[in-house]
């Protein structure tokens, strides 16, 4: 296999954007992303888009998206996994120009999730799990499916609804810092218990809202990346893993177990030893507050229940064992869905060459950052860590 | 002598053709295309190979599946086997008793469920192992626990005339 690096990255503001269509919005990270790499369309050999929609117009993404970004006639696909739709184009990026099939591809998500009412996403996202068996005649909807994680891993492991909440505040914190942020603001304990619950145990503040956002990275083999820039990041392994559809057929409530197989095959692939101290951030899942907590444990930041006792210490702030969503996360930062796992690889990327401005910056110390990105309620499951140091040979 | 002409031109500039569906958003003061084209969507599924499972329904009665050559089992229920590749399945009742796995209760719900009234969901470990998600109903959430024995139910809803199981707590 060959290298991978990331040779440019490039975001929208995230937020309600009625202000540009769903390929308009695209273009504005594309743009970015070319430019950060230095280079034209015509250096690129495909591109691949991953936008999850129902919410929005046009059924063909990617040509929609191609064709307005100045990206035709080059092969592309739109890739679906769910909220890990981004890290899945990505996968697929990074496949083909380890395996020499292309030399520098784009990675474009996208989602235009306002062009329909509230009621109607939270249709579309709660019939996403299993239609027949769980929707049709028990109307699931996707903060109920992490409320009952939630209602589970606070039973067994004694944890509280401010537990959860001291995620909320911390990603507030981050987000309140970064200009591309939906919510530019922190909340206190106050605010987020006392918001109404949505699915209980969580509350609105334990959810990430509904977004309209782009991001694109350029991804290169060796030999391009050297040429184009001298501190490539590195793909240095990407793992992935499925859940089954129906709630009823999970082992159990307190983890994801996709996420796990996901880390543990990502961690072999890089020579990772699963150490959180020798990573210098990481951006997690946080769709709901839960679902940071369960991700410390299923990337084994802390050992199984632990991961309430690390947010209640403050230890995923910077100067705790490790740094997690400075970004702000889904959760102050925004979820559009296709362009989250996109968002997050571009955010490591620019965090590990200290391209950060102002206090959410990491210290740079091992040159290494995590990637965790969730489909669904661990429907899908991508790991993926980046270095700047290339490895190997 | 009061009157002026005006040209079929100028009267037009005057006058501009409009365009209902563009219209300016509310809250941003943008301008918005609001599409004539609406959707009705309404899925037509085969349950041909789940038919057991519906006929023990309507007696009462809730099923899952099992293979009669390498003895796996399944809720929900299913017409082949992807453990051995058998399709020769047999119905398989579920116990009635079990214990809540975990549970939730949904206020913010999906437009297609507004007719009702704020619900609750649980998991249910069904004593052999096989587990369901349905409603759970009969009980206040302050009273409920993970770990809760409940009882699967039968009923024709109200609201949709759905035939639907439920959880129901059970004396312990
Ligand atoms: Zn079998």
């Amino acid at each position: 296999m060959r290298s991978v690096a990331v040779v440019g990255a490039g975001q929208s503001k995230f937020g309600r954007r009625n202000d540009a269509r769903l390929d308009e919005l695209a273009w504005e990270s594309v743009k970015q992303a070319m430019d950060d790499a230095g280079i034209v369309q015509n250096d690129i050999d495909s591109f691949v888009v991953s936008t999850v929609g129902g919410w929005s117009a046009e059924l063909l993404p990617a040509v929609f998206v191609g064709e307005y970004c100045g990206l035709e006639p080059k092969p592309t696909m739109r890739v679906e996994a769910a909220c890990a739709s981004g890290s899945a184009a990505i996968y697929q990026a990074y496949s083909s120009i380890a395996s020499g099939l292309a030399d520098v591809v784009a990675v474009v998500g996208v989602e235009k999730m306002t062009e329909s009412p509230t009621s109607v996403a939270v249709e579309l996202i709660g019939r996403a799990g299993n239609y027949f068996w769980e929707f049709e005649n028990f109307g699931m909807t996707f903060p109920g499916y992490y409320a009952l994680y939630a209602t589970a891993y606070l039973s067994k492991y004694g944890a509280t609804e401010k537990d959860l909440a001291e995620i909320a505040i911390k990603n507030h914190y981050y987000g309140s810092m970064n200009p591309k942020a939906q919510f530019q603001k922190k909340v206190n304990l106050d605010e987020v218990m006392s918001s109404k619950y949505v699915a209980w145990p969580l509350k609105l503040l334990d959810c990430s809202p509904i977004t309209d956002g782009s991001a694109a990275v350029i991804l290169a083999s060796e030999k391009m990346a050297r040429k184009l820039t001298k501190d490539p990041i590195w793909i240095r392994g990407i793992g992935a893993a499925s859940g089954t559809a129906n709630m009823s057929l999970r082992e159990d409530f307190v983890g994801l177990k996709a996420a796990r197989l996901a880390a543990k095959s990502a961690y072999q692939r890089a020579g990772f030893d699963g150490d959180p101290k020798k990573l210098d951030l990481a951006e997690v899942h946080d769709c709901f507050t839960i679902a940071e907590l369960l991700a410390y444990e299923d990337l084994g930041f802390s050992r199984k229940g632990g991961g309430f006792k690390m947010a209640r210490e403050g230890q995923t702030y910077k100067g705790g064992v490790l740094p997690v969503n400075l970004s702000g996360g889904l959760k102050a930062k925004g979820h559009p869905i296709g362009a989250t796992g996109v968002s997050m690889v571009g955010e490591v990327t620019r965090q590990l060459k200290s391209q950060i401005k102002g206090d959410r910056q990491a210290d740079i110390r091992n040159g290494w950052g995590l990637v965790h990105n969730i489909g669904g309620t661990g429907h899908y499951a991508y790991v993926t860590l980046l270095s700047q140091d290339k490895g190997g040979q | 002598m009061t009157s002026k002409l005006v040209s079929p031109k100028q009267r037009q500039r005057k006058k501009p053709l409009t365009d209902s569906q563009i219209v300016v958003d509310e809250k941003t003061q943008l301008p918005q295309l609001v599409s004539r084209r609406v959707l009705e969507q309404r899925y037509v599924i085969p349950v041909v190979r789940i038919m057991p499972f519906y006929r023990n329904l309507m007696k009462g009665r809730l099923v899952g599946t099992r293979c009669k050559v390498c003895g796996a089992t399944y809720f929900p229920p299913r017409g082949d086997c992807c453990k051995c590749g058998s399709s020769d399945m047999s119905v398989k009742k579920l116990s009635e008793k079990g214990e809540l796995v975990s549970f939730t209760k949904i206020f913010v719900k999906p437009s297609s469920f507004s007719q009702f009234p704020d619900y609750m969901v649980g998991v249910a470990r069904m004593e052999g192992d096989l587990k369901v998600l349905s409603w759970l109903r009969g009980v206040q959430p302050d009273r409920v626990k993970v770990g809760m024995k409940v009882a699967v139910k039968i009923q024709k809803r109200v609201e949709d005339g759905a035939l639907e199981y439920y959880l129901e707590p059970a004396p312990s």
